[in-house]
């Protein structure tokens, strides 16, 4: 691809990636019915392993297209940009099926519950504790990830890399003490349609936690390798975007699940 | 239609085929310079402002010019753009993911065909 394009757009290369993901993908898939149905674990740590190798490469290639071969124009940018709003839009109604859920066996409990919410039997956790102390911790997250994209607006690269660690770790705290809270809960996913719900919707929150602090750990590391400048840093944006989306699902949880629900 | 960078507005617009000369992020491969569209004046890049405040050295260097030669170099595909360890990562992969998956299309093919218990 030698000369000049008269174009602003990115006409990516062949990539093996596709089909690597794709295989990976059955493989899982196939290995998660191997573990359920005859309880061996070999073709699924395979089929992690693969999906796992297959994203770090596929998106060290994104990071050379756009950092080290400079093809993500405002256009392109615009495009990602577009995409990361679909994609996020699509994590919404994800959330929004468990919410309604939850307010389906909530709102009017039945007679199996005993008529009351939460159902005879159930001791919930009490919202004013822990996921209380959760609520600040994430929602002080949401600060310093927004110091940190200041920072690198102004160029000043100490101040973002400080501001992402403290992202990063109030992001792994959340983890650690969701993690408590989950094995100190005096009721179990098993345990009707309070726990199901209970254990499904903020189970996934968790997850989208842990996926969140991993693309803010990136970041960290894309910054500390000087990466990102004061106006293209797309790959710190989409992150911060998603950790917001993370911290907004959690208000809706505790206020409805954990508070209401309560 | 052609287009090109406007520096006032900081957008690409519509430009006849002269002005279009270079448009954003068409700089021929070979120019081992970082992109002025992205790198020059205005931006900051975000290292150079507090890297090495008093003259300290800093810490991690900014290797990012050289990688920026290595990957704009015409030659290899994208994925295998640095030799050595990419290719031993993209050959260890392939051949993972076609054990991978004849290994699953084994399991598969054995768990459609159960064998009748002995008693």
């Amino acid at each position: 691809m030698a000369g000049y394009q008269v174009h602003p757009w990115h006409l990516v290369e062949p990539s093996p990636w596709p089909l690597v993901g794709g295989s990976a993908a059955f493989t899982l898939t196939v290995g998660l019915v191997m573990w359920f149905h005859y309880n061996s674990t070999v073709l699924l740590v395979l089929g992690l392993m693969l999906v796992v190798v297959t994203m770090v490469q596929w998106w060290r290639d994104v990071i050379r297209e756009a950092t080290f071969q400079g093809c993500h124009t405002s256009y392109v940018l615009a495009g990602l940009r577009r995409g990361m709003v679909l994609f996020i839009i699509s994590e919404v109604f994800f959330f929004l099926a468990f919410f309604w859920a939850f307010f389906h066996s909530s709102l009017a409990p039945t007679v199996e519950l005993g008529v009351t919410w939460p159902p005879v039997g159930i001791h919930p956790l009490n919202a004013f504790a822990v996921p209380l102390l959760n609520t600040a911790v994430l929602l002080s997250s949401g600060v310093t990830v927004t110091w940190a994209h200041h920072a690198l607006m102004e160029g000043k690269r100490m101040e973002a890399i400080q501001a992402l660690m403290f992202t990063v770790m109030l992001g792994l705290y959340f983890t650690a003490l969701q993690a408590w809270e989950y094995y100190e809960a005096p009721f179990t996913i098993a345990d009707g349609v309070y726990g199901s719900t209970f254990f499904v919707a903020t189970g996934f929150h968790g997850l989208h936690v842990i996926i969140g602090s991993t693309f803010l750990i990136v970041c960290l590391g894309r910054q500390v390798v000087y990466h990102y400048t004061s106006s293209h840093h797309f790959g710190f944006e989409a992150a911060a975007w998603y950790w917001h989306f993370v911290d907004v699902v959690w208000l809706f949880l505790y206020v409805c699940i954990y508070w209401w629900g309560s | 239609m052609f287009y090109k960078f406007s520096q006032m507005t900081g957008r690409i617009g519509a430009a006849s085929q002269q002005a279009a000369f270079r448009p954003e992020g068409v700089l021929p491969l070979t120019q081992t310079e970082a992109p002025p569209l992205i790198f020059g004046s205005p931006v900051k890049p975000a290292g150079e402002v507090a890297a090495a405040p008093q003259g300290k050295p800093a810490i991690v260097r900014n290797k990012v010019p050289e990688m920026q030669q290595i990957m704009q170099k015409p030659g290899n595909l994208l994925f295998v753009k640095r030799g050595g360890l990419d290719t031993v990562l993209y050959r260890g992969t392939m051949g993972l993911v076609v054990v991978g998956v004849v290994y699953a299309c084994f399991g598969l093919f054995q768990a459609m065909m159960p064998k009748k218990s002995e008693d």
